[in-house]
């Protein structure tokens, strides 16, 4: 089945001086695996990660995440 | 490669040659025409058997215990957990399974009590198995959804 949670982690990474996925990791308190296993769709990150990783760019969850219908 | 998966990759190394090892001692014993089930010689049989497989056996509860605390994050634990539940369906299909056969295999209905234990060893084995592949596959997956 395919993921219906989207994401635009890798768009704001770069818009955020190129921040590498171990720095966002290390600011959402996780893996670097798990951030690379989150931006490629193949996991879908807790309400609590995606609030982390959305504060980790200034941004809303829904400006991060988007559930396709 | 992150600890989790070292830790599964080092159970599944040691259930399998456990396995390995174990059917190698009774392929032995039974070419050396000393019957397992009925452990004719159950000194020797159960001497050896106890160590190959009890050895192991702590070391895998010992690796198993010593879950890696720091980078083990929400995803790990949710992998962890799945591991948990496909291991235990791993050997309940297996004790299941040697139940049927020896029922089939054994129509006298009659069986040593060693053999249970010997079944009850090999089911955690083999528990440890099923649940270090279904990690390694987890993680190779992605781990899907978060809870």
């Amino acid at each position: 089945m395919a993921n219906k949670i989207k994401n635009n982690i890798r768009q704001f990474r770069f818009e955020n001086n190129q921040m590498t996925q171990a720095e966002l990791a290390d600011k959402a308190k996780v893996t670097r695996q798990t951030i690379i296993a989150i931006e490629a769709g193949q996991y879908s990150p807790s309400l609590e990660l995606a609030i982390k990783i959305a504060k980790a760019f200034g941004k809303k969850v829904d400006d991060v995440f988007e559930y396709e219908e | 490669m992150n600890k989790a998966q070292k830790r599964a990759w080092l159970i599944l190394a040691i259930s399998i040659a456990t396995l390995l090892a174990s059917a190698a001692v009774i392929i032995f014993v039974h070419i050396n025409h000393i019957d397992v089930i009925g452990l004719s010689k159950p000194t020797l049989t159960g001497r050896i058997l106890g160590v190959v497989m009890t050895v192991p056996l702590i070391l895998i509860v010992v690796t198993a215990w010593r879950l890696p605390q720091k980078d083990f994050d929400e995803r790990d634990k949710l992998i962890d957990h799945k591991t948990v539940i496909w291991g235990y369906m791993g050997a309940f299909i297996f004790l299941v399974g040697a139940g049927w056969f020896i029922i089939i295999a054994n129509h006298l209905g009659t069986i040593k009590s060693m053999l249970i234990i010997y079944l009850i060893y090999l089911a955690y084995f083999v528990s440890a198995s099923v649940s270090s592949i279904a990690a390694l596959i987890q993680y190779s997956l992605g781990g899907k959804n978060g809870e």
